[in-house]
């Protein structure tokens, strides 16, 4: 039996904010949906970043678990809850990563073997999440390479730009203007991804 | 997957509007045509790029192909929320409310709306009781500071820079104006080419000079740091100071204001805390009320602090007076 008292919501209705609001008010069933929007995503990027489908697992699990009970800690003026789950499940990812001391293993591991996810047959749940990996995926294509490789070090490695420039063999200068070139792109490419968001 | 915007969001929003339709921003290429913002302006603009940029780095994950999670996952994070409220008193088990929007911009304090409620219809999966496991152990974390970093950075460097722009560079439009006016007047003087001509000379120098200043510190990639007081209590707490590094870590100007004058005898030094250790970059003075303005085409490698003390001996090749400024931290500006 489960214990707790739940009310039916309306998932279509609900926007992301609202349903960490009830997630406030105790209604597991607000977490579920935010669960079903956003496992899919969370779940790539911390396989991405890990290389390894259980502790990816986890991470997700430890997200869920902190939306539930700290969503006190999710703050709408700074950023969106699909960004706020997001850069929580990837500092945590990290964490893993450096805590297990093989973030070069992993990371070349899952690049060399070109692993793309494992996209369920199923798929996203919602057409706007296609679309936003679709319409990401091509903006990121569209990267010089050169700047696409220190974004991707920087995000999905958790390195610094000292360290980058270290890795690259690169003069720290040329590792700053690539990443800040990228992210005035990335910004100017995306901004109707970033409307839908806020 | 967000409903109706929210008053705070469509703020956001409007503010996204005036940046994107603006033009160049406060240290792109073109941003000295335009007035220069107030400082609550460039604030605004900067906590609103800085909410950009988070936005951003949110969305790179969208690229990866989503990956579905088992159905077990779901099953096992739903019962352990069941189990944890159920040890719970109701009296306890709700947590404080979400934080409110950021609290720095009183628009948004007066702008800000609680989130809608959705309306209640049938969820989209039965919550199934499963048998209990515990959430899975937390190693030890260490939180990444690199999205903040990129944030903070951008919010300080565009806030600072806007207000340097809004009265340096001001002033040294003003001083090129005054050069170039000059420069005619000694082009006027075609029979006296003696003395007038070599002083057109200097001023086309200073001309260039100031040109070279204007466009290090409206370029992109430009590393700005202020200087700000030293001492409990600071020394002089009215001095403060900015230092504009470009992209090539080798031009630089520092703009300082607020410096007492120094006694007979006594100069101010500038010092660059490099790879080599501490760099004696140059001796200066300054008057009552005026700023001072220094620079070079050279930096010592490494150079990751600068420090100005005042000295009894202008030779001194180790800082040995009080120290008066120093360097904070660096930011970068696009």
């Amino acid at each position: 039996m489960n214990p707790i008292p739940s009310q039916p919501i309306a998932p279509e209705l609900a926007n992301d904010a609202a349903l960490v609001r009830l997630v406030v008010d105790r209604r597991p069933e607000a977490l579920a949906e935010l669960y079903d929007r956003f496992a899919p995503v969370l779940l790539a990027l911390a396989r991405r970043v890990l290389g390894a489908a259980g502790d990816a697992e986890e991470v997700v699990q430890e997200v869920f678990l902190l939306l539930w009970n700290r969503p006190d800690r999710y703050d709408p003026g700074r950023s969106s809850v699909s960004t706020w789950l997001l850069l929580l499940t990837r500092s945590r990812a990290i964490d893993r990563l450096r805590t297990r001391q093989v973030v070069e293993r992993t990371h070349e591991s899952a690049s060399a073997e070109g692993w793309d996810g494992d996209a369920s047959p199923e798929g996203p749940e919602s057409v706007l999440h296609r679309e936003r990996h679709e319409r990401v995926r091509r903006e990121m294509a569209n990267l010089p390479p050169e700047q696409r490789q220190v974004i991707e070090m920087a995000f999905y490695q958790g390195l610094s730009q000292t360290e980058i420039a270290a890795r690259a063999d690169l003069p720290l200068g040329t590792v700053k203007t690539r990443t800040l070139l990228a992210m005035k792109k990335l910004r100017s490419a995306l901004r109707s991804e970033i409307r839908q968001l806020l | 997957v967000n409903g109706p915007e929210t008053r705070e969001d469509r703020t956001i929003l409007e503010a996204l509007e005036a940046l994107e339709g603006a033009g160049p921003l406060a240290g792109e290429p073109g941003a000295v045509a335009r007035p220069a913002p107030s400082p609550s302006e460039a604030a605004d603009a900067a906590e609103t790029l800085a909410r950009l940029y988070t936005e951003v780095l949110g969305l790179l994950p969208y690229e990866l192909a989503p990956a579905a999670p088992r159905p077990e996952a779901r099953r096992r994070l739903l019962r352990a929320i069941s189990t944890a409220e159920a040890a719970l008193p109701s009296a306890v088990a709700a947590p404080p409310a979400p934080a409110p929007a950021s609290p720095r911009r009183p628009r948004e304090e007066a702008g800000a709306a609680p989130l809608a409620a959705p309306a209640p219809i049938a969820p989209s999966a039965p919550i199934a009781p499963i048998a209990p496991i515990a959430p899975p152990p937390r190693p030890a974390r260490r939180r990444s500071l690199w999205p903040l970093t990129v944030a903070a950075a951008l919010m300080v460097a565009l806030a600072g820079l806007s207000l340097w722009l809004y009265t340096g560079l001001v002033r040294q439009e003003a001083q090129i104006e005054a050069l170039r006016r000059e420069i005619e007047v000694f082009r006027s003087r075609a029979g006296e080419p003696g003395a007038a001509a070599t002083e057109a000379a200097l001023l086309r120098a200073q001309l260039a000079e100031s040109r070279e200043k204007l466009a290090l510190v409206t370029s992109r990639a430009v590393e700005v740091s202020p200087l700000r007081p030293v001492g409990e209590p600071p020394v002089q707490p009215g001095a403060s100071g900015i230092l504009f590094v470009a992209a090539d870590h080798q031009h630089w100007y520092l703009a300082l204001e607020g410096l007492r004058p120094v006694p007979p005898g006594r100069v101010y030094k500038l010092w660059f805390v490099a790879d080599a250790g501490t760099v004696d970059a140059g001796s200066f003075t300054a008057r009552a009320g005026e700023p001072v303005e220094l620079s070079s085409e050279n930096m010592p490698a490494g150079t990751r602090s600068a420090v100005i003390t005042l000295e009894d001996d202008p030779a001194t090749e180790i800082p040995a007076g009080p120290e008066v400024l120093r360097a904070a931290a660096v930011y970068q500006i696009l």
